[in-house]
């Protein structure tokens, strides 16, 4: 059977155009994304405002594109923090396995017990809102989702034949789990990375939209959305579009991975 | 006469599981000499695998060595931290797995894994590293050493994989390499490719050998003396030719027993009757006692001593008058 590859090129449309939407938005945007322009308020989309105009006549097009920065800033570092901690938390649990292996898992699960988005919450809470803080909380929250899925390939593969010659090749146990062990669990990690991008992305917008995440002036999706509510009776369009770019980047990096693990699962 | 390569004296290995302490090896003494290929045979769960294990320091955890020690080069084999094992194995002391698919790591070039040794234990360039490979390559009889070079093991095939992993095996010119039935999971002609391979290895590289098998054709073929383990313990010991015309224990009888071949065309196959005894069953007595032949009364409880005949020696009871007693 031939695997279904539309999933992946549909996802990796969805995140190549935003992606290039966020480089073009590093050199290039069509109005000055914080100009407001009071004569000019919540715009129909139209040739000059391809999106229209929010409640203070700002471009919304350039204010989508100055998000998209934002979004992708925050769900890559985020993902890089979950990602490294995981490893280390997942990798010597799993390679390691006994007493190691027991405290390095009962620190995940009782990382686990605290819904996402209420360590997320506290976290901004205790110290302040902000980017750093957001992305900081976000990464952390993502940590046990890695580390889970690290253990469970290196479990899987240390004991393999492959790990054993290498141990009679005489090498420590940092080089097998580097160089022999990673690159076989590369392809899980991608597919998580990819989910936890998008989770990440969400996340942030939900907290921006409770006005705990990123602050004006940095733009973001979540607080554009917020801003939209007031008028979403009179200008619908404003809302929807932030919805939909959104839904857009979420849904891209889910069919992403979804076309990733079936690719991974046929070559199994 | 030479010092041996290794020497293990007395050696218990005990299994700790949750039911109680269980003995896996006992009183396992042998020496390989330099230049010397010494095979183990016996059926499976006697324990010939742990045996090398032993020797290459990867005991599972819930095993220990409880008495006897193992000398390397003059070297306390079970003192030994982890990073001396590092320094040791590949480059010293190395091992060849039964299963040429599974001892390569699928994601990498079999450049990159056999020039691994290398990289570990030299100070070799990039460069000296691979046209070290590659003439270890061309003695282990591969061909196309460029293309091999970016290759990855599933482009190979079982006999290629093999070579593959010998080169790795002899590319650190280890005084002992350690092969656990390294032709079980090939075919007839490749597995007499490979054994062809071992010999002229021994040859090349003057390293002695500890050959794992259940296969008295490869033992005779290859080794000069042979271990006979059953159920933990080496119940006799000689040069291979010696023993396999005079075998002395009734178990090394039976197995030769149950070797087909063209004299015994159209009877049925002897086979020996039981199994080997589990870890939890075995007793004081005699392990082969059950399904011993010619077992005696004393067999039952007291395990018999070793006895030697020449450069042959053998732990059962039918010995006692005869023989050296130890």
């Amino acid at each position: 059977m031939r695997s279904n590859r539309l999933p992946l090129y549909i996802g990796l449309t969805f995140v190549g155009s935003l992606f290039v939407m966020m480089l073009i938005g590093v050199f290039y945007t069509p109005y000055d994304p914080n100009a407001m322009d009071a004569t000019n308020r919540l715009a129909l989309p139209s040739a000059t405002h391809l999106f229209g105009t929010d409640n203070f006549g700002r471009d919304i097009f350039s204010r989508v594109m100055e998000g998209t920065k934002t979004a992708f800033f925050i769900g890559t570092t985020a993902v890089s923090i979950g990602l490294f901690f995981g490893f280390l938390f997942g990798a010597f649990a799993g390679y390691f396995g006994g007493w190691i292996d027991e405290i390095l898992m009962r620190f995940i699960d009782a990382m686990l017990a605290f819904p996402g988005i209420l360590l997320a919450i506290m976290l901004v809470a205790v110290f302040e809102p902000g980017i750093k803080n957001t992305v900081i909380a976000l990464g952390v929250m993502s940590v046990p989702a890695f580390a889970r899925i690290i253990r469970s390939t290196f479990i899987q593969y240390k004991s393999y034949d492959f790990v054993k010659a290498s141990i009679a090749k005489g090498g420590s146990a940092l080089h097998i789990m580097l160089k022999h062990i990673l690159p076989n669990a590369l392809s899980p990690i991608f597919v998580a990375a990819s989910l936890s991008f998008s989770g990440s992305v969400l996340a942030e917008s939900g907290l921006s939209y409770l006005g705990l995440g990123v602050q004006p002036p940095d733009p973001s999706w979540g607080r554009m959305l917020k801003e939209a509510q007031p008028y979403i009776a009179t200008a619908p369009w404003y809302v929807v579009i932030v919805g939909v770019v959104i839904t857009v980047l979420v849904l891209g990096f889910n069919l992403l991975s979804d076309g990733m693990r079936d690719i991974h699962d046929k070559r199994v | 006469m030479n010092q041996a390569t290794l020497a293990v004296h007395e050696l218990d290995i005990t299994f700790h599981l949750p039911e109680g302490e269980f003995y896996a090896l006992q009183d396992i003494s042998f020496e390989i000499n330099p230049n010397e290929v010494v095979g183990i045979v016996g059926e499976s769960g006697c324990g010939k695998s742990l045996t090398a294990k032993a020797i290459m320091g990867t005991l599972p955890q819930n095993a220990s060595i409880t008495r006897g020690n193992m000398i390397f080069q003059n070297r306390q084999l079970h003192q030994m931290l982890d990073k001396d094992w590092q320094r040791l194995r590949g480059n010293e002391l190395t091992m060849i797995f039964q299963e040429p698919m599974t001892s390569l790591n699928p994601v990498l070039t079999i450049g990159k894994q056999v020039s691994e040794v290398l990289k570990r234990h030299t100070s070799l360039s990039k460069k000296e590293r691979k046209q070290q490979v590659m003439k270890t390559w061309k003695k282990v009889g591969l061909p196309r050493p460029e293309a091999l070079w970016k290759a990855y093991p599933h482009q190979l095939s079982g006999g290629m994989r093999q070579r593959v992993v010998i080169a790795m095996a002899v590319i650190g010119q280890p005084q002992l390499i350690i092969a656990d039935e390294p032709t079980t999971a090939l075919d007839v002609t490749t597995q007499a490719q490979i054994l062809s391979l071992f010999q002229s290895i021994k040859q090349n590289y003057n390293n002695a050998l500890l050959f794992i098998s259940h296969d008295w054709g490869v033992i005779r073929r290859i080794c000069d003396r042979v271990m006979v383990m059953y159920a933990g313990r080496i119940v006799e010991q000689g040069d291979v030719d010696k023993l396999m015309n005079e075998p002395k224990h009734p178990y090394t009888k039976s197995l030769l027993q149950a070797i087909p071949n063209a004299s015994k065309r159209g009877q049925r196959l002897y086979t020996i009757p039981g199994n080997v005894p589990s870890l939890q069953e075995r007793k004081t007595g005699c392990p082969f006692y059950e399904r011993c032949p010619l077992k005696m009364k004393q067999c039952e409880a007291v395990f018999p001593d070793t006895y030697t005949f020449a450069r042959q020696t053998v732990a059962c009871h039918l010995f006692a008058k005869e023989g050296d007693h130890h």
